[in-house]
């Protein structure tokens, strides 16, 4: 897979009076690496991720190598970049394997070899580990599964820029591993992989960069140790944090209280 | 079991699911033939299968008065009510998906409501568009009022750049503006034109004449194949507004195009026959219950499931009241209720 750097710089998005993202700027996304994005509510995680996804319209630069994603037409920006929002609708009448074609046919994309999109449909669903619900209905599906029905809609488009708005949020822990290792896999082979988290300890686990979002600028960008420290937490979050090393070695967010804010108000 | 069998044994699942929403559909345009003979065989003249057969295929062994019958008579309100709940049904079926909205019917944005008072200005105040022949005013100005509302309602969306919310909301403003001003129009009424209104109002087949068959039969016909070319979008966008978009889907333009079709298949009908609200609500959840939201399949069978209803509650309007014939549009409920709890009701069951 031959993909290009993503580069975000001095962006601006959000409502007219109360911009979100303030002249935002970024240093390179590199395929290849799983990017977390973190923060507390309204930083901006979001907002960033759907002005990627051409969701929302920005002032500044963002570009996925030549291709300038702010003005680039649909379609093209549709043949690199997929965006998963955090659920499926519910009472849909598809079945999983409708549901990953249906992704699929709804633009034209270049299969691989032409392969028709009922195989490549199914590959994805194998891939993903529910080729076994291919012909359940969507809406019989435990949260979990869907979840993972979601990713395959996403996955099966193999975009070069996968962005993924909290994909974890409602899954109890076994389909947290489960998605968040296919996250992995995805980036590793060739992608730019962003994702928002709320669960700081899955970005600590499973992201190879973080970036803290607080009132739409970076606080802190790197990786995961040099970003969630207890100064940051107790800087955007206003906690008290520590991070402890647990029985495997493997550091933990540990948060034991509120710090008060100087001039913050409460709320 | 390795991977390439069961792969191939999912893909087999597959397409036996294609066949069998194919053969669903088979049998649905069945019931539609099946009724449609029975519509032109009910009614004060007794009429067999073999005779409606013998004028659809032979009519020169007719004797001139069946023929009359059935083809000046039967046949146009028989047509009519197949068109009439295709155009109905299919409408209510993109609407129910570009609104993302089960509850979403044709008339949901006020449409019927323009109409009404379109075919008002023409009854009661003698307002119609200029150079339309007398007998064709107050489809006209129904038309002209039916469409101008929805190209009224997305300019409006449009400038704001709104989603399916906004335009519900606006088309809820719509609806009780005609109304009221459709009140009006009853207010300021005489007798006779108030009746004449009512009666409008209600849908009825009675005004079915071949140029108007024609009419419908045309617009039908233009708007389907977009329909179908614009499925696979429809489908995607099922599974939510921003993860379609993010698929390449443009969605404003995917939902403008789809009310341009809407508003079309639905001013037509209404302008012919009044108004007639259950089939467009009614048609795609059978539709959906027998055959899932692949839109490929979901709008030709929403189409079929509008025509079987309406052609069964013209059969109806005929039968119930021997020699009377009832406003269809106060039959469709009565017919399309007991189907619909029917469906409900197995479903549950199985499930």
């Amino acid at each position: 897979m031959t993909a290009s750097p993503l580069t975000i710089g001095n962006l601006t998005a959000g409502y007219r009076r109360h911009p979100v993202l303030r002249g935002l700027t970024l240093p390179p996304l590199v395929p290849g690496t799983v990017t977390a994005l973190v923060g507390p509510n309204g930083a901006g995680k979001s907002t960033l991720l759907k002005v990627l996804a051409g969701l929302l319209p920005a002032t500044g630069s963002v570009a996925l190598g030549d291709l300038d994603l702010l003005h680039a037409p649909l379609a093209a920006r549709a043949r690199r970049v997929t965006f998963m929002p955090q659920t499926l609708p519910q009472r849909v009448g598809l079945s999983v394997l409708e549901g990953v074609i249906s992704a699929l046919r709804a633009s034209p994309l270049e299969a691989p070899g032409g392969e028709p999109a009922e195989r490549l449909a199914l590959a994805t669903l194998e891939r993903v580990g529910i080729r076994e619900l291919a012909l359940t209905p969507l809406d019989h599906l435990s949260g979990g599964e869907r979840q993972l029905a979601s990713l395959a809609q996403a996955v099966v488009r193999r975009p070069t820029l996968l962005l993924l708005d909290e994909p974890t949020s409602a899954l109890d822990l076994r389909h947290q591993v489960t998605v968040m290792r296919l996250v992995e896999d995805l980036a590793a082979e060739g992608r730019i992989v962003v994702v928002v988290l709320h669960d700081l300890n899955l970005a600590v686990r499973w992201a190879g960069r973080v970036v803290v979002l607080n009132h739409g600028t970076p606080d802190a960008d790197g990786s995961p140790l040099a970003t969630i420290t207890p100064d940051v937490l107790a800087r955007v979050y206003g906690v008290q944090a520590r991070l402890e090393a647990a029985s495997n070695g493997r550091p933990q967010v540990v948060v034991d209280g509120l710090i008060e804010l100087a001039g913050a108000p409460r709320s | 079991m390795s991977t390439a069998t069961a792969a191939t044994e999912l893909l087999a699942g597959y397409q036996q699911l294609l066949r069998r929403r194919l053969l669903v559909l088979a049998v649905l345009l069945a019931g539609v033939c099946g009724s449609f003979l029975l519509d032109l065989v009910t009614g004060p003249s007794d009429l067999t299968v073999r005779d409606a057969l013998a004028g659809i295929l032979r009519p020169e062994t007719l004797s001139p008065s069946v023929s009359v019958i059935i083809w000046d008579v039967r046949m146009p309100y028989a047509v009519m009510a197949l068109l009439v709940g295709a155009a109905l049904s299919l409408a209510g079926a993109e609407m129910q998906t570009s609104l993302n909205n089960p509850l979403a019917s044709p008339f949901t944005l006020g449409m019927s409501s323009a109409a009404i008072f379109g075919a008002a200005l023409a009854i009661v105040l003698d307002i119609g568009v200029p150079g339309v022949p007398a007998n064709w005013i107050v489809s006209a100005n129904a038309f002209v009022f039916a469409l101008g509302s929805v190209l009224v309602l997305q300019a409006v969306v449009r400038t704001r750049d709104a989603g399916s919310e906004t335009l519900v909301l606006f088309g809820i403003a719509i609806f009780f503006t005609f109304n009221a001003l459709v009140s009006i129009a009853q207010f300021i009424a005489s007798e006779q034109a108030l009746q004449q209104l009512v009666f409008w109002t209600m849908g009825s087949l009675s005004r079915a004449t071949w140029d108007r068959v024609t009419v419908l039969a045309v617009v039908v016909a233009a708007v389907v194949p977009f329909s179908l070319l614009a499925s696979w979008q429809l489908t995607a966008l099922r599974l939510g507004e921003e993860r379609a978009q993010s698929f390449g889907v443009d969605v404003s333009r995917v939902r403008f195009a789809s009310l341009v079709r809407i508003s079309l298949l639905t001013a037509t009908a209404v302008s012919f026959v009044g108004t007639i609200a259950f089939v467009g609500l009614v048609g795609p959840h059978i539709a959906r219950m027998l055959i899932g939201e692949d839109h490929r399949f979901f709008l030709p069978a929403s189409a079929l499931s509008g025509a079987l209803v309406l052609s069964l509650a013209s059969i109806a309007s005929k039968a119930i009241i021997p020699g009377v014939l009832i406003p269809i549009g106060l039959v469709t409920a009565l017919i399309g209720v007991p189907f619909f709890v029917t469906l409900i009701l197995t479903r549950r069951g199985r499930g």
